[in-house]
């Protein structure tokens, strides 16, 4: 019995495509409600090599949507709590963490052997930085964004994070959130990240989902 | 014209309308997180001013969100 049996089992999936996954190598900047949702599903559907970026404590607030943490983990590291959670799920793969804030002069330091990188990180001007390291490297950027009842994603391959979102968004009015809210638009992109990964879904279309109108919508940009 | 914008189709709309002539009609600031999408493709919002809609175009406006 494989721990990949019920994903091999799956019509549109099969052994090279796991494969193909295996060798994959992420970066997940931001382990918070999106990365730790992101990450999990990424470790137990065949990703086999993952690094975690983040500086951030755990603070109690952070339980109703972070799924990874424990109430004895307020005060401790997230990047080391959410390792430790990962490794328990899944101890046959690489995972590294890095316990730092993400800036444009020390990103480049991030991103050698790395085929794609993902920003689940909480604030626009990281994500911008995150935006010009993928398009300085040419490596692809899975951008994921939710607060309140909305969310989005979008892969930029083609296209960059900057030829989408203004570069003069600093901070737009921020709202409170629901954990199923992050837990529904992290799950929509990972399961959409490994099926691009796969060669089974289209980069560059912006993906959105609205919980109080209950839609869901794309667009090719 | 005919145009259907967030879902809601109305005959409302003035033939030669661009996409800011829209938003000034709806009273819609162009906030930075603002996006928008013209027939399912997005429009850069330097093209704003310049994209002239047609009749029958579906147009989503999207705040997105930067929270992680």
């Amino acid at each position: 019995m494989s721990r990949y049996d019920r994903l091999l089992e799956l019509s549109t999936f099969s052994k090279e495509k796991l494969e193909l996954l295996s060798k994959k190598r992420i970066l997940l900047v931001g382990v918070g409600g999106v990365g730790q949702y992101v990450a999990t599903c990424l470790v137990t559907n065949g990703i086999q090599h993952l690094v975690i970026v983040d500086y951030d404590k755990v603070e109690l607030s952070n339980l109703n949507r972070q799924i990874l943490l424990k109430e004895e983990d307020v005060g401790k590291l997230k990047s080391d709590v959410v390792l430790a959670e990962l490794i328990k799920k899944n101890s046959e793969i690489e995972i590294y963490a890095r316990n730092m804030k993400v800036t444009a002069e020390n990103a480049d330091s991030m991103v050698e052997k790395i085929d794609l990188i993902i920003d689940a990180v909480d604030n626009w001007p990281t994500k911008l930085v995150l935006g010009d390291l993928a398009k300085k490297h040419n490596i692809p950027l899975l951008h994921i964004g939710v607060d309140g009842n909305r969310g989005q994603y979008c892969l930029f391959k083609e296209k960059s994070l900057s030829d989408v979102f203004d570069n003069s968004i600093k901070k737009e009015p921020r709202d409170g959130v629901m954990g199923p809210m992050v837990g529904t638009v992290a799950s929509l992109a990972s399961m959409y990240l490994i099926n691009y990964l796969v060669g089974d879904a289209p980069s560059d279309v912006l993906y959105y989902f609205d919980a109080k109108e209950n839609k869901l919508g794309q667009m090719k940009i | 014209m005919h145009l259907k914008v967030d879902s809601c189709l109305s005959n409302e709309y003035k033939e030669g309308m661009t996409i800011q002539d829209l938003l000034d009609y709806r009273n819609v600031e162009a906030v930075p997180w603002l996006v928008i999408s013209v027939n399912g493709t997005f429009v850069p919002r330097a093209k704003f001013k310049e994209h002239v809609l047609n009749d029958g175009d579906v147009i989503e406006l999207i705040y997105v969100r930067g929270g992680g």
